[in-house]
């Protein structure tokens, strides 16, 4: 409904309680005035008929009597004048067509008149004639007779109702005008709101990069209105620009998120890249199970895990904490990792040497003094031996025999604190189905809505419960499942990152290429040799480009045994062993001739004429850059060769 | 005024020429009456039967050398005006008497004025109504009336209703003094024999013949009396007798002398064509003066030779549209009224004086206008005649009931 509506329904309801109230009032006024008047009108009338009336009744002149009696009844709202005489007999009246039955009622009744002069009064209502009030006062204290005057009181009810029709005109007249005031008052109120109503109706619809476009009508109101409706409007155009401010804060730091979070999604997917992801790893490994997971707190975390074979038969494995989160805990989560594999390749280091050297690299130049907590195992896939060594994190569990113990410390700090820490190493013979369950502090201090942690309590109940029955994947995933359960709605405030390694002991069929000898005079040697490496590399496993080089190496490397080891007395054998290692095939040949280190050879002078040149140098160099961990040792009178012919991702290189 | 000083002098010869030739002042006569209005025939016919006598008194000489001057003026029946009409006679026009007022309620009002002018005195002569007041105290000294009252009339009718068995009377009745005065009479005539008015009902003065009267005769007619007295108009008289008929309820009508019998019978004649009903049976009126008819008298043939010799002159106040009657009963009063006055008017003298009028008025112990009953005045008695006659309608005309066993009441 609108505001000028709802006004004229007010005034209307107003106006109409007013009139009906002033109208029952004034009549209920102006009827007892009236009626008090009238009865004093009728007692005064009959008064001077009693003077008039009593000498000319006592001399028998009814007709100067009817004349007197004529003179009142043309006065207003006289009804009736008659005069009964002392016995009790209408003598003189002014009623037409006949004396109505009620008053030949009332003056047959026996009735107690009143005997002084004073005149009483009582209403009638009467045939033809309606509601009287009907006076009589006596004459010669009732002797001569009485007269009786009515007084019509519809008379009155007309005059009241003439009245009360020109007040309600009145009221009606005044009614309008206050309307057409209210109206047009509410209009001018209304005609801003309305107009400021649909200017918000349209706000919701509005494209706010658009110029601001405010009616002027709307304008006029906010700038020149000192009332409410004024304030309104310069308090909504107001909010309109503050929120189109905001809005435009809003739009922009969307952007600024959006690319933010693109950027985190970027990030996130390369640190996800950094940690090995194929899963089982090394399946081609009997001698362990090997599963990791990494859950980041946020896009990208401070976490990270790693493994990977220092050589043929031993792996190293590692977990890291960076000492903060998001994205400078995932930049020095990337500089350690890389450090840990630079560091851990070479074959001739241990875990305690590598914290070491990666102590020394991150605390050299730590402006953000940030530290990692570290934990770095190799494990010698033959022996089950696990040298290990602690840079300040939490201790791994290793389950043996369903009990759960900690990894002693080596009591070493986290990396990155002090330049001059040392790092020690400790050892531990693994039995075959021992699990090592290495995690960092999201599992143990994940907390509940109640900020109760897991504790490393319950961790060690859960893996007592879960020993031995699952393998490593499947008890991860119990772990983080266990976990989640008991942070329930509360959000995830560290990385989570588990890693489970369980040994299965030494396998016998590790080795099982099978074994090529020869002697290095048989002139079939390299026919038997390519043969040979057919036989091994039959299944298509290896690539092309590895059974090349495979083949390239051998021949170079037998060829070169035939070549420069004949003795002057008794027949050159050559062995060779190939075994599967993680990282590809272990070769180790073996070989009875003339000691002769092939990595001894010089560089060949690439620059020098071909025909120049040693032979078979430029071979032997080739050879010892397309494999790794070139070795040559002096044994028992043997010359022992071993490399590893890398077969996985870094197999082209 | 703005009158040029040689018209008034003009008009001041004039005058000087004229007044040589009069040999005595006018004797003003002044009237009120009802020259309009649903009674105006009574007072136009009055005017008119007074006038043809006076024209011919003038005519004659005047009285002792006099012209009497009728000077009249209309009250249409009116009280108020009435009164209106003689202040301004006495006051203005300074009349020697008032003469031929027509009415109950009138005359009852100005008897008080009249009274107002005893000093004078100023007197009233044979108005024409039959009420009391003015033969009453304390009026009745300064009236002289002619005709007999409306008790006479009422007294004979009751008295010749009872004598034919009509004994339960009704009476229809002008709410007025006139119809008060005529009820009044009724009821004393039916008292005296012990007996009470069987019914009344009653209409406003005013009352034009075309409204209807069906609620009083229901009122009368259901309280079965067998004889109804009218104290009426003529219109109310003539419409009672229409409505009384048209319902078949035929039971004897009387009405006054007042109601101006030829003017009920032209309205009765008007209803009565082209129907069945004749409205005129069974219609009674009584009069103050005999028949107009009745050729035998002196004073009738004295009074169709004056009306006849009448001009067509109407009284001022009387519109157009009225037709004179030839004869009636009311100028028949009117001439007599006039005849008797102008007797008055011979005994003062060449020198009349007001102060004497009484006093020869009393003393005209024996008055015969030639109407077969002998009129007289005397100290306290200022009625000249008690005389009352009957007269019937028969085919349209009036004529004496010579027989009341007419009536007699139905077996």
């Amino acid at each position: 409904m609108k505001l000028s509506t709802k006004s004229l329904l007010l005034i209307l309801v107003l106006f109409a309680v007013i009139a009906v109230a002033v109208s029952v009032l004034s009549a209920r006024m102006l009827y007892d005035s009236l009626s008090d008047e009238y009865r004093s009108k009728g007692e005064a009338i009959a008064r001077a008929l009693v003077d008039a009336g009593t000498e000319t009744l006592v001399n028998r002149d009814l007709a100067t009597v009817q004349a007197a009696v004529d003179q009142f009844v043309e006065s207003d709202g006289v009804a009736y004048v008659y005069i009964t005489d002392a016995g009790g007999d209408i003598v003189s009246h002014t009623f037409v067509p006949a004396v109505p039955t009620q008053i030949i009622d009332l003056t047959e009744a026996p009735h107690a008149m009143a005997q002084s002069g004073d005149p009483e009064a009582i209403n009638l209502n009467i045939d033809g004639l309606g509601e009287v009030i009907h006076i009589h006062a006596p004459m010669l204290a009732g002797a001569a007779g009485y007269v009786h005057v009515g007084m019509d009181l519809s008379f009155i009810r007309d005059h009241i109702r003439a009245v009360v029709v020109q007040q309600q005109l009145l009221f009606a007249v005044i009614f309008l005008l206050a309307a057409l005031a209210a109206v047009s008052f509410t209009r001018r109120i209304a005609r801003p709101i309305s107009l400021l109503a649909g200017y918000t109706r349209n706000l919701s619809a509005r494209d706010f990069s658009e110029e601001v476009n405010i009616p002027p009508q709307l304008q006029k109101t906010a700038e020149a209105s000192g009332d409410e409706v004024g304030q309104l409007t310069r308090a909504y155009i107001e909010m309109e620009q503050t929120l189109r401010r905001y809005l435009e804060d809003l739009k922009r730091t969307t952007a600024t998120k959006q690319r933010i979070e693109s950027e985190l999604n970027i990030a996130h997917d390369i640190q996800m890249s950094l940690v090995p992801r194929t899963f089982p790893a090394y399946p081609e490994q009997p001698e362990f199970d090997l599963h990791a997971s990494l859950v980041p707190a946020r896009e990208v975390g401070g976490d990270f895990y790693d493994f990977f074979f220092v050589d043929a038969n031993r792996l190293c494995i590692a977990i890291a904490d960076v000492s903060d989160k998001g994205v400078p805990a995932s930049l020095f989560m990337a500089l350690t990792r890389t450090l840990l594999r630079t560091v851990g390749r070479d074959p001739d280091t241990d875990p305690a040497a590598i914290m070491a050297r990666m102590n020394e690299d991150i605390s050299s130049d730590n402006d953000s003094c940030m530290f990692v907590t570290a934990f770095c195992g190799f494990l010698d896939i033959r022996s089950g031996v696990l040298s290990y060594c602690n840079a300040g994190h939490d201790p791994p569990l290793l389950l043996r025999d369903g009990e759960v113990e900690l990894l002693p410390s080596t009591a070493g700090v986290a990396l990155g604190m002090s330049e001059q820490a040392r790092y020690s190493l400790d050892e531990v013979q693994l039995q075959p189905d021992d699990l090592l369950f290495l995690y960092t502090d999201g599992i143990t201090e994940a907390m509940d809505p109640e900020g109760q942690a897991y504790g490393r309590e319950r961790l060690m109940n859960l893996l007592r419960l879960q020993a031995g029955q699952h393998a490593c994947d499947a008890l991860l995933n119990r772990v983080v499942a266990a976990v989640r359960e008991h942070a329930r709605d509360a959000a995830q405030s560290d990385d989570m990152t588990l890693l489970a390694l369980s040994y299965q002991g030494a396998s016998e069929r590790r080795s099982l290429l099978p074994e090529w000898r020869i002697s290095a005079a048989d002139p079939e040697a390299l026919a038997r040799l390519e043969r040979y490496w057919n036989t091994v590399t039959e299944n298509g496993v290896l690539p092309e480009s590895v059974v090349f080089r495979g083949r390239l190496v051998l021949e170079e490397l037998v060829l070169n045994i035939i070549k420069h080891g004949q003795r002057d007395s008794g027949q050159v054998t050559i062995e060779v062993r190939i075994e599967q290692t993680g990282d590809g095939l272990g070769f180790e040949i073996r070989d009875n001739g003339r000691a002769f280190d092939p990595a001894s050879i010089d560089r060949p002078d690439t620059d020098a004429a071909l025909d120049q040149r040693e032979p078979g140098g430029l071979g032997l160099h080739l050879v010892q850059n397309m494999v790794r961990q070139f070795r040559y040792r002096r044994d028992d009178e043997h010359n022992v060769v071993s490399f590893l012919l890398p077969t996985g991702d870094d197999a082209g290189q | 005024m703005t009158c040029p000083r040689s018209l008034r002098w003009l008009l001041a010869s004039g005058l000087l020429l004229w007044a040589p030739f009069s040999l005595a002042e006018d004797m003003v006569l002044g009237m009120s009456a009802a020259f309009s209005g649903p009674s105006r025939s009574l007072g136009i016919e009055l005017y008119r039967g007074s006038k043809a006598y006076l024209d011919w008194v003038n005519e004659q000489g005047g009285v002792h050398g006099r012209q009497i001057v009728l000077q009249a003026y209309d009250d249409a029946y009116d009280p108020n005006q009435t009164v209106r009409n003689t202040l301004r006679l006495v006051e203005q026009d300074d009349v020697f008497l008032l003469f031929n007022y027509v009415g109950t309620p009138t005359v009852t009002r100005v008897l008080p004025l009249i009274k107002q002018y005893a000093d004078r005195p100023m007197y009233l002569f044979f108005p024409f109504t039959g009420a009391e007041p003015q033969r009453r105290p304390p009026y009745w000294d300064l009236v002289f009336n002619l005709r007999a009252s409306y008790h006479d009339e009422t007294a004979a009718l009751v008295a010749r209703f009872l004598a034919v068995g009509r004994e339960r009377i009704g009476v229809f009745y002008q709410a007025d003094a006139y119809g008060r005065g005529g009820w009044e009479g009724v009821r004393n005539a039916l008292l005296r024999g012990g007996r009470e008015v069987q019914v009344e009902a009653t209409y406003r003065r005013g009352f034009d013949f075309d409204t209807s009267l069906a609620s009083q005769v229901e009122i009368l007619r259901a309280a079965d009396p067998d004889a109804v007295i009218a104290i009426c108009a003529y219109a109310a008289c003539a419409a009672l007798v229409r409505d009384m008929r048209d319902v078949g309820w035929d039971v004897p009508v009387a009405n006054l002398s007042f109601s101006g019998s030829e003017a009920v019978a032209a309205l009765l004649g008007q209803a009565g064509e082209g129907s069945a009903i004749d409205y005129g049976r069974r219609l009674i009126t009584s009069q103050v003066v005999p028949s107009y008819q009745n050729r035998e008298l002196p004073a009738i043939i004295e009074y169709r030779q004056r009306m006849d010799a009448l001009g067509p002159e109407l009284p001022p106040g009387a519109v157009g549209d009225y037709h004179p009657q030839r004869f009636s009963f009311t100028s028949l009063e009117g001439f007599l009224n006039a005849k008797l006055l102008v007797a008055v008017l011979q005994r003062l003298g060449p020198q009349p004086e007001r102060a004497a009028l009484r006093q020869a008025v009393e003393d005209l112990r024996e008055v015969d206008l030639g109407i077969g009953v002998p009129l007289a005045f005397g100290p306290a008695r200022h009625q000249a005649s008690e005389a009352v006659f009957f007269t019937t309608l028969e085919q349209g005309l009036f004529v004496p009931v010579e027989d009341w066993t007419d009536f007699r009441s139905d077996p």
